[in-house]
């Protein structure tokens, strides 16, 4: 196995998303930490393009650094939306997400499953960054129907899969608490919907010990199916992501 | 290691006031783990 270092260390030292100015000044901390392997993302349609603009002068500063961007995460959240219009443009821009892996030499792609599109009574998870510990309340619209959210889900999952695979990289997603996938069952449904064994699992002990799963059994649903691995550490109780030893995953289980 | 996973153990560490300290404990805390359990670990 070899280690890297997700972009939840840039976001947390910078903002969501950093600014391109910070975004090298990230990858400059993640070479002075001693990874040589990071992870890039691209926030929404803005920060993607920014990123795409950018890329040369990136790729050119992780080389330079001796470090590899080995996924790239595009956030886009209608990719679910229940708007055609604009479900489709982010599939483009998850196209244009696929071409930054690619000339990153990405092995993997990743994307979550977003929020559903409930009515949220005050906070709203994911809203900016990750808000660990939040508690929320729905009000659902009678217009509301899961069939057609899953049917949008698998649809646009789908897209992203065959995407990825016509550019020689995988995809994997990852369960996160309060998204629309967020254990491993729901995942392992989406899996056998899109029916593609291009598409993988992100395990990230951190979302999947908060959500109370066994993670070792985990492992055992996902097997061959995990693509990527994110580790963190918490009480079982909020998705907190702390240094490993500082709460109580154990550690010698995921693998 | 049963399903023979070897790829990217990413550490996901975030919003903590002492961010680069919690990156850095991963870090050897991973390589620790490695010894104990007898996996190949790299970076």
């Amino acid at each position: 196995m070899k280690i890297s270092c997700c972009w939840l260390y840039a976001i947390s030292k910078f903002g969501y998303p950093p600014s391109i100015a910070n975004t090298y000044a990230a990858i400059d901390d993640m070479a002075g930490l001693g990874f040589r392997y990071i992870e890039l993302e691209g926030v929404g349609e803005a920060n993607l393009r920014a990123v795409w603009e950018e890329r040369h002068g990136l790729r050119k500063r992780c080389e330079d650094l001796g470090l590899k961007v080995i996924n790239f995460c595009p956030v886009l959240p209608d990719l679910i939306s229940l708007d055609l219009a604009a479900r489709q443009r982010a599939l483009e821009l998850f196209d244009l997400a696929v071409g930054l892996a690619n000339y990153f030499g990405c092995e993997t792609t990743q994307a979550d499953s977003y929020t559903p599109p409930l009515e949220f009574l005050g906070d709203r998870p994911y809203k900016e960054m990750i808000n660990f510990g939040g508690q929320f309340r729905v009000k659902i619209n009678p217009d509301f129907r899961w069939e057609e959210l899953w049917v949008n889900l698998v649809d646009s999952i789908s897209h992203c899969v065959r995407s990825a695979e016509q550019a020689g990289i995988r995809f994997c997603l990852e369960p996160r608490v309060g998204e629309n996938i967020s254990n491993t069952d729901a995942l392992l449904r989406l899996m056998e919907a899109v029916n593609n064994p291009n598409f993988g699992a992100v395990l990230d002990t951190g979302h999947q010990h908060a959500q109370k799963e066994i993670l070792p059994l985990s492992v055992e649903k996902l097997g061959k199916r995990i693509f990527y691995l994110h580790v963190s550490d918490n009480d079982g109780r909020t998705n907190e992501h702390l240094a490993l030893g500082r709460g109580t995953v154990v550690f010698s289980g995921p693998w | 290691m049963k399903h023979g996973y070897s790829g990217y153990v990413a550490i996901d560490v975030g919003r903590v006031p002492d961010l680069d300290l919690q990156y850095r404990e991963s870090v050897c805390y991973l390589k620790a783990l490695s010894q104990r359990l007898g996996f190949e670990l790299e970076g």
